[in-house]
């Protein structure tokens, strides 16, 4: 069938199941897209065939409640950082955020004068991974995602708080 | 010296001394270019060798009497000394010299004109045609002076002469194309639309000034139907209160907002539900 077909034979494998829990939920973080500005144009860019985030495990979803990473990709308004905090808190647990371009990370150009924006989406919700870039290219985020899984691989939920 | 060098040397004497034929008869283009550009740079040489050879404010001097020569020249329309020059910069400096001057010329037509408004307008302008039209049928409705730009008219008329600019067979304004408002200071806000007639083509502005203690202008959402989202977008912004909309609600802005953003006066606030807006004060900048 795939690649891996008849490479092994009848065998059992041992883990640590602290390991084996961090390992599947580092390499299927399926994401919530969220695509709010111009970083969105770079997320879907990173979604398709060339880059392919799919590689990685990460498949979009429309609803947090399916979803275990946020993509907060675009300026947030404060308008919509009411909303950003509510469907985060709809996340099931674990659940990470990565901050997506500058407008998510600080707020960007409208830092100084943006009267209407919200100055980093860290101000609302915890944010495991920033991204910088205006918009950040795919490349970026998928380093983002990357050492968003480091981060995940080297938690011990079992034993240990989540770092 | 290799013997490429001194061939380009040969071609590049005989270019200066104007026998381009045999320049542009090399076979190799490489060399061709390699020549071409030497010609260039000897010709750029040389004429910088020219110009320090003369005092530097003898040359200015000079070059200013050529510029005001022309300038003079194109003004009656003589555009061919103009543009015969072979000085780049030269004819690049009289040119915006020529628009300069051209410019002021209208200036100076410009303040005539207000100085005795009711002579020189356009009477085909439709901002004109329209306003005295509304003048003999609304006589007090007009704000201001009649002008080629725009049409002021007072908020108190503002719903009848709407209605009139829609159904008069002459007017016919069809097509409200845009609202919008502005800060003009000395504490007035403006409203200005933007009518067309589809039917007949033609297009003017419509301003109306208001308090901006107390803005209220009638509201012609009900007479144009687009004029619903445009007006609450200027309630969003400016705060004018458009009488009679059905719906006056903020556009943009969370309801909650405090303030009226693109005021001149307008102070963002500290705080929005808790989320602080400013994260950095002024006086940290400075």
């Amino acid at each position: 069938m795939g690649l891996l077909e008849n490479k092994f034979k009848d065998n059992v494998l041992v883990a640590k199941l602290d390991q084996i829990l961090s390992w599947s939920r580092a390499t299927s973080p399926w994401m919530f897209q969220f695509g709010l500005a111009c970083c969105a144009i770079e997320m879907i860019a990173t979604g398709a065939s060339r880059h392919d985030m799919g590689r990685l495990g990460m498949i979009p979803r429309a609803s947090p409640r399916q979803a275990d990473v946020m993509i907060v990709a675009g300026t947030v308004t404060l308008k919509m950082s009411l909303r950003v905090k509510r469907l985060y808190e709809q996340m099931a647990d674990p659940k990470y955020v990565i901050a997506m371009g500058s407008c998510a990370t600080s707020g960007g150009p409208y830092w100084q004068h943006g009267y209407h924006v919200l100055k980093g989406v860290d101000l609302v919700i915890p944010v495991d991974v920033y991204v910088p870039g205006c918009p950040p290219r795919p490349e970026a985020l998928l380093e983002g995602i990357l050492k968003l899984q480091e981060q995940i691989l080297e938690e011990r939920p079992l034993t240990r708080k989540m770092v | 010296m290799t013997d490429q060098e001194k061939q380009i040397q040969e071609y590049v004497e005989k270019g200066l001394s104007g026998d381009m034929a045999s320049v542009n008869s090399i076979e190799d283009r490489i060399l061709r270019g390699k020549v071409k550009a030497a010609i260039v740079k000897a010709k750029r040489l040389g004429g910088k060798k020219e110009s320090s050879q003369l005092k530097k404010t003898d040359a200015r001097s000079s070059t200013d009497d050529i510029i005001t020569k022309l300038v003079d020249e194109g003004l009656t329309g003589n555009m061919e000394n103009i543009n015969a020059l072979d000085d780049r910069v030269l004819r690049a400096k009289v040119k915006s010299a020529l628009i300069k001057a051209k410019k002021q010329t209208v200036k100076k037509s410009d303040k005539t004109n207000l100085n005795s408004p009711n002579l020189d307008l356009n009477k085909d302008n439709p901002n004109v045609k329209f306003a005295e039209l509304i003048q003999q049928k609304f006589p007090d409705a007009i704000q201001c002076e009649i002008n080629e730009e725009y049409i002021g008219i007072k908020p108190d008329y503002w719903l009848n002469v709407a209605r009139w600019l829609k159904s008069d067979p002459a007017a016919s304004f069809d097509s409200l194309q845009c609202v919008t408002g502005t800060d003009i200071g000395e504490s007035k806000l403006d409203s200005r639309y933007n009518l067309h007639s589809m039917k007949l083509g033609h297009l003017i502005e419509i301003r109306i000034e208001v308090p901006i203690e107390n803005p209220k202008i009638p509201s012609i959402e009900q007479i144009w139907r687009s004029g619903d989202w445009f007006e609450r977008e200027t309630y969003d912004m400016y705060g004018i209160k458009y009488e009679g909309h059905r719906d006056l609600r903020r556009m943009l802005l969370p309801e909650d907002w405090e303030g009226y953003p693109l005021r001149k006066d307008y102070q963002e606030q500290e705080t929005y539900h808790g989320i602080i807006v400013k994260k950095i004060k002024e006086e940290v900048w400075d």
